[in-house]
């Protein structure tokens, strides 16, 4: 009964949008020919581009990523030093920050007017373009975006390095660079090549980058190709879309796929054991190389966007003199600024409430009762949070937009489509950590409760959800914050009045109005900040570690 | 290395004192047993003479060689030793060859004296035939060979073990034991293994150290720790013994004349040997010091229970109005339970209670059962 709810569920909100999207993606042409939408769009120059620089523009950015998180994940992994805790957490950053504003305060940084640039002398001239707005732009900004992933990655490995491997070559007086080089190294290698590839889905499916920067520097990518076609010509073109969102989908899942087989070959059986912590205390120079490579990527950004925001008008040079509130007085005095607010916190509240009502017995089912039709409806559930959120949002306007059988509505242009999209993609963020809590905890006490003459209701709220609360406490969070700053779904559903924070920025940013855009990020930023803050002190333990800061 | 020496060593962790004063003087070529229960800092000394942690306390020697002290200190890689892991540690990207080469490419040796020592060590623990496989695909008395192979390769003067033992099965824990015995006399390395089995220890070792509570409390060969042990955790823990709470009336030329206080029936005139004066004391007693009496006995017991193993009746007695432990005969022929019974003292070794508390271990048939297991 409880399973039947389940799937009726993850069927409406992720199958049947993810199905119609492949349905007309496979549709005949307009002239009826069979997979001629298909056969159209892939013949078009324009798809071809898009393609290509989103392949590309990734293989940089992983590239960026990759060299950025090896190098800080080792650094701060192999060396003792002082501040650890808040070195990872500045490093994670990138990652905390919604990609548009990751964007904006880069373009700010780097632009004629950076308040930063100019008052060194090093800013281009006013009538240079900004640097970022070009292919090497946002492989830039996505390969730092990213680069918290692969050192995720390699900080984990890192950890799981058993002391004994190493204490074994000190005693045997190999030398501690041969150690690295051929003990810790080749541990830690298929983790950077995993991190690596989630760094190329993310890049392939980011959004945010290449719509700041991209559709202003004419470098189109497969997701803001489908947001300017669907802008401009309407639901008439989703077809075509469809492919085009059938083409990242594939990318993304065979970087994904190509991931889980490589972890299966490479995965190394490693004994458990004491974890490796290192006993080289960081030279001085090399601390403050790394302070210097952090404040760089994550501190002079977002400096530079506070700096943007403090310019009372747009084209006024930043100094302490004109520096004034007055921007913060004007977006806060809009009222589409406050109804984004005001939208964003409720739909990501309301978004975070239901996944954690859903995931509970979804988690319960699958852990405790195992069937193969809840493992099914468990990796269902992971696909709109694996394919990009661009083609999460195509498939929703392409179930939706038609009005509802029954009741002849349609939820495009309603809050309800923005709902059911935040839903669908940020179900996982709360199911992945409560699983693995279910995984680990005990189902004898389950058991025990059941010979004891407990009802399921009664296992469910009693035993199962307090041995999981930590967890989907903290998916919750995960969900507030993301669903909060999001901007890929919103871009593409939002209507008039129910507009998101991702689109106030965006749409600022669009129509050149940069400082209140700014204004906008660090109000949002600063949100962001204190939601982290409270997630910190209301998780201990347990939940805390779902908490992507301290994966680091 | 002439000779591992400590001195007064100390050690403690975030406050916790997991070694107090230690002294430990173990002569060239002697096969060491650190033997104590876990948590007793057993391996923390062992760590401590590999260089794995800095002692806060006294000097650690390799000969005439200061090798650690609180104002100085050699490194692990400077200090020409070898050490197999209780994990093994094996390099799992390298192969059973590779590992065992690892350290000697390091040394830029010449390829075909390489070779040569390598196959010669692979060949003295048996693993020619699997020498280009992975450690994981290695069963774990097989991994243990390759651990030792790997830190003999390099022909160290001291070779540590910490508890090599404990992930395999008993079976392979024999055949492990007589290997350690062979290349010990084979190298003339000088070997030091950290186990908390008591057998272990005194199938391999020429000396042991029996350790409690971060103190070593005696330090002996096998006969000594037996005969005559310095105290009542080693008589116990050693050569299943148990101990009985008595009373020396008189010493003379080291035999003890007992009276066993609080006994059912006290036998005076007692005599066994011991380095107790007059007053409390323990009577450390091993199986074969006990016969089932035809008389009344020194001892009144009540049989708890008997198994039968080895073709004799493993009986397990509790002394009336003495003590704590169990007493364990070795009889051939069975008894009913419950019956009370006679047992005489026809050996044993004394040693002084001095504000020691009788034993507060219940009595617990665990603890002698599994004698000549």
């Amino acid at each position: 009964m409880l399973a039947l709810a389940l799937c009726v569920y993850v069927g409406l909100i992720t199958v049947w949008p993810l199905g119609q999207l492949l349905l007309t993606a496979f549709g005949p042409g307009d002239e009826g020919q069979l997979l001629g939408t298909m056969r159209d769009t892939l013949s078009a120059r324009a798809t071809g581009r898009a393609f290509w620089n989103t392949l590309t523009l990734s293989l940089v950015s992983v590239g960026i990523s990759l060299t950025l998180g090896a190098g800080l994940a080792l650094a701060v992994g192999l060396l003792r030093m002082r501040f650890r805790a808040a070195l990872s957490f500045l490093i994670l950053m990138p990652l905390i920050i919604p990609s548009q504003i990751l964007a904006l305060s880069w373009i700010e940084l780097l632009g004629s007017q950076s308040p930063i640039l100019r008052a060194l002398g090093l800013a281009p001239a006013p009538g240079q373009g900004n640097p970022l707005y070009s292919r090497m732009g946002i492989a830039l900004v996505m390969g730092i975006e990213h680069m918290p992933l692969v050192f995720i990655a390699i900080r984990a490995a890192l950890k799981s390095v058993p002391a004994d491997l190493v204490e074994a070559a000190r005693i045997a007086a190999v030398p501690p660079a041969r150690v690295l080089m051929r003990v810790i190294l080749p541990l830690v290698a298929p983790s950077a090549l995993a991190g690596a590839l989630l760094a190329f889905t993310a890049a392939v499916g980011n959004f945010g980058i290449p719509a700041l920067l991209g559709i202003p520097g004419r470098v189109p990518m497969l997701t803001t190709l489908i947001y300017q076609r669907l802008n401009g010509f309407g639901p008439s073109v989703a077809g075509q879309v469809a492919v085009l969102a059938l083409i990242l989908t594939l990318i993304a899942v065979a970087a994904l796929a190509l991931r889980a087989a490589l972890m299966r070959q490479l995965r190394m059986r490693i004994e458990g054991g004491r974890a490796f912590s290192p006993s080289r205390r960081a030279p001085l120079w090399a601390q403050a190389l790394i302070w210097a490579g952090v404040a760089v990527i994550a501190i002079l950004p977002l400096a530079a966007l506070v700096l943007t925001s403090l310019v009372p008008a747009i084209g006024v040079p930043f100094s302490v003199e004109v520096a004034s509130l007055d921007q913060y007085a004007r977006v806060l005095a809009n009222a589409a600024v406050t109804r984004a607010f005001g939208n964003s916190l409720m739909l990501s509240g309301a978004a975070a409430i239901l996944c954690v009502a859903v995931t509970l017995p979804l988690a319960y089912l699958a852990t405790r009762r195992p069937s193969p039709a809840v493992t099914a409806l468990d990796l269902l559930a992971e696909a709109p949070w694996v394919v990009p959120g661009t083609v999460v949002a195509l498939a929703m306007i392409l179930a939706f937009l038609p009005p509802l059988p029954l009741l002849g509505v349609s939820l495009y242009g309603s809050a309800a489509i923005l709902l059911i999209a935040y839903l669908a993609r940020f179900l996982p963020l709360v199911l992945r950590p409560v699983m693995a809590a279910a995984q680990g905890a005990d189902p004898g006490l389950d058991e025990a409760a059941r010979l004891a003459g407990l009802g399921l209701a009664d296992r469910m709220g009693r035993i199962f959800a307090p041995s999981v609360l930590a967890a989907a406490l903290a998916g919750g969070m995960l969900v507030v914050m993301t669903a909060m700053n999001e901007l890929t779904l919103s871009a593409l559903l939002w209507s008039s009045g129910h507009e998101t924070i991702g689109v106030m920025v965006f749409s600022l940013q669009y129509e050149g109005n940069s400082t209140a855009a700014a204004a906008v990020s660090v109000l949002s930023t600063l949100l962001l900040l204190a939601l982290c803050a409270l997630a910190q002190v209301s998780l201990r333990g347990a939940g805390a570690r779902a908490l992507p800061w301290h994966q680091g | 290395m002439p000779r591992v020496q400590a001195k007064g060593i100390g050690k403690s962790f975030g406050g916790q004192q997991v070694l107090h004063d230690v002294d430990l003087d173990l002569p060239q070529g002697a096969f060491l047993a650190l033997l104590g229960p876990s948590g007793c800092g057993k391996t923390t000394l062992l760590r401590l003479i590999a260089g794995l942690e800095l002692p806060d306390a006294g000097e650690l020697r390799f000969g005439d060689r200061l090798i650690a002290s609180t104002d100085s200190f050699v490194p692990p890689e400077a200090r020409d030793l070898g050490m197999v892991f209780q994990s093994y540690a094996l390099w799992p990207n390298m192969t059973v060859r590779g590992n065992v080469d690892f350290a000697l490419k390091t040394r830029r040796l010449p390829r075909a004296e390489r070779r040569e020592r390598v196959d010669e060590m692979l060949q003295a623990v048996g693993l020619e035939p699997l020498a280009d496989r992975r450690p994981h695909e290695l069963s774990g008395g097989q991994r243990q060979r390759v651990a030792l192979a790997r830190s003999l390769v390099l022909r160290p003067a001291l070779l540590l073990l910490d508890e090599p033992l404990a992930n395999l099965d008993a079976h392979l824990r024999h055949r492990m034991l007589a290997e350690f015995r062979r290349l010990h006399a084979a190298t003339g390395t000088t070997f030091i293994l950290v186990t908390h089995d008591q057998d272990e220890a005194m199938a391999v070792a020429s000396h042991i150290a029996v350790m409690e509570g971060g103190r070593i409390q005696q330090v002996g060969t096998p006969e000594d720790l037996y005969r005559q042990p310095a105290t009542a955790m080693v008589a116990r823990f050693v050569g299943h013994g148990a101990t009985l709470p008595v009373e020396v009336t008189a010493r003379q030329d080291g035999i003890c004349t007992l009276s066993l206080d609080g006994a059912a029936r006290n036998v005076p005139g007692l005599q066994v040997p011991g380095r107790a004066g007059p007053g409390p004391a323990w009577l450390c007693l091993h199986r074969e010091d006990l016969r089932l009496s035809r008389g009344p006995g020194h001892v009144r017991a009540q049989i708890l229970s008997q198994s039968f193993q080895n073709g004799r009746y493993l009986t397990h007695v509790l002394p009336r109005g003495i003590g704590t432990d169990l007493l364990t005969l070795s009889l051939d022929h069975p008894l009913p339970a419950q019956d009370e019974v006679g047992i005489d003292i026809t050996g044993g070794w004394v040693i002084a209670r001095e504000g020691e508390a009788a034993p507060l271990r219940q009595p617990s048939v665990a603890a002698t059962a599994d004698a000549d297991a």
